[in-house]
């Protein structure tokens, strides 16, 4: 990121290709949307752009681009707001075709129903925990520091949030 | 549930805990403040989490993403160019033209010249007041003079004279009254006075013919004596005539006689 904020914009596609699929998750988990999350990844790569001068190099990268992260997604939120969400499962069901036996096939997917539906009823932010800690694998000091707050209070965020 | 138990929980559903928290937790379970099937559940649906499947992006993403970057670098590249353009406008000018830069300081050189002649130069209301002041001034003493001239005392008289010292032009009016105190004064130390101050005027021909003229009328030797040196000083030469006859008088002083001689043979 330090050489992309000294001008090397090419080194860009470096980090796209580092993080995009994390981000994309994130996102994805965050809107049950696959159109919606790929927008979100591709803003997040235009404000590491254009914010690149921002970027101190204290502190580990991921924890940048979370923050970039959280804040797309805020500004998508308050947007979207009053329209309200529309749940796009198309692609857990792709990913799950491929199971080999039907019965299981229809159990799985209704238990991945049931925990994305139970995670679309979190408020945003102890969603946004439970993602950055579980799936994007962000450790709770890392959190803590996005969120600028101490690590006892993410702890207890998230354990509130299961 | 109490927020250290919470605290600890969490930390543990992560795999993450210090020493102290891993004792603090076994002695909250010997307590019964957690339970062993609480932790159970909770290990349970927190694997369970990490069975829902990674969403893959679809390959517009990577698309998007590089024609996002051509575009950005593109602006920027065009940003950076209006920014060197008035820079690159102002390296064209000076750069072809050869010397450009000295032609920039003359003009610069000349400018400031200019500027200080016109602020020397420009119109002061002050010096306008003042040079309105001292026409004035010497007006005054012009028309003191003239009127102090006909007063019958001869101090008086002679004080006018002098004060044609300070006038720094003498018109014809002031030459006329000089010449006129000159020939017909009946006190002889203002008709000497009056060569005096007709001697500083001596560039005006009018002043120059009337002493010459006046030689013939003076009868005081002191006055004639004045005359004589007036004449070798102003190298007149059209004196010499005047000067001869006067010597032909007959009861001309000896001392304004021999000046006489001696002026006349100077100036031939």
């Amino acid at each position: 990121m330090l050489q992309v904020k000294s001008g090397n914009t090419d080194q860009l596609g470096l980090l796209f290709e580092r993080h995009h699929r994390a981000l994309y998750s994130f996102f994805y988990r965050l809107t049950s949307n696959c159109e919606v999350s790929e927008d979100l990844v591709q803003n997040v790569f235009l404000r590491m752009l254009k914010y690149r001068n921002t970027y101190t190099g204290q502190g580990e990268f991921k924890t940048w681009m979370y923050h970039l992260a959280r804040n797309v997604h805020a500004d998508y939120y308050q947007k979207n707001k009053r329209q309200g969400f529309s749940s796009d499962f198309s692609h857990l069901e792709n990913n799950l075709h491929n199971a080999y036996n039907p019965e299981e096939q229809t159990q799985k997917e209704e238990e991945m129903q049931y925990l994305q539906a139970a995670l679309n009823r979190l408020e945003i932010e102890k969603r946004e925990i439970l993602i950055l800690n579980r799936f994007q694998g962000l450790k709770y000091k890392d959190i803590a520091a996005l969120y600028g707050c101490s690590e006892g209070a993410i702890k207890v965020r998230a354990f509130r949030a299961l | 549930m109490d927020e250290k138990f919470e605290k600890l929980l969490a930390g543990f559903l992560d795999d993450n805990q210090s020493e102290e928290d891993k004792k603090l937790m076994a002695a909250a379970m010997q307590a019964g403040e957690i339970k062993e099937e609480q932790i159970n559940n909770l290990q349970n649906f927190y694997h369970q989490l990490s069975a829902v499947p990674e969403p893959e992006p679809s390959p517009n993403l990577r698309q998007n993403f590089y024609r996002m970057l051509v575009q950005e670098k593109q602006k920027e590249a065009l940003k950076k160019d209006w920014r060197i353009q008035p820079q690159r406008w102002l390296e064209a000018i000076l750069g072809n033209f050869i010397g450009g830069r000295l032609a920039y300081s003359i003009v610069l050189i000349g400018l400031g010249v200019a500027l200080g002649i016109w602020y020397n130069h420009r119109p002061n209301p002050e010096s306008e007041k003042l040079a309105a002041l001292t026409g004035e001034m010497q007006q005054m003493k012009k028309m003191m003079m003239l009127t102090m001239l006909a007063k019958p005392s001869a101090t008086q008289r002679l004080k006018a004279v002098n004060l044609t010292s300070d006038l720094e032009t003498a018109d014809s009016k002031v030459i006329q009254a000089l010449l006129q105190t000159l020939n017909h004064d009946a006190s002889v130390n203002v008709r000497l006075a009056a060569i005096e101050a007709l001697y500083e005027h001596a560039a005006n021909p009018v002043a120059r013919q009337g002493l010459v003229q006046s030689i013939g009328q003076q009868d005081s030797p002191l006055v004639q004596l004045a005359l004589a040196d007036i004449m070798v000083a102003m190298q007149e030469k059209n004196a010499v005539q005047p000067l001869k006859k006067l010597l032909k008088q007959e009861n001309l002083n000896e001392a304004v006689k021999a000046k006489v001689k001696q002026s006349i043979q100077v100036l031939i």
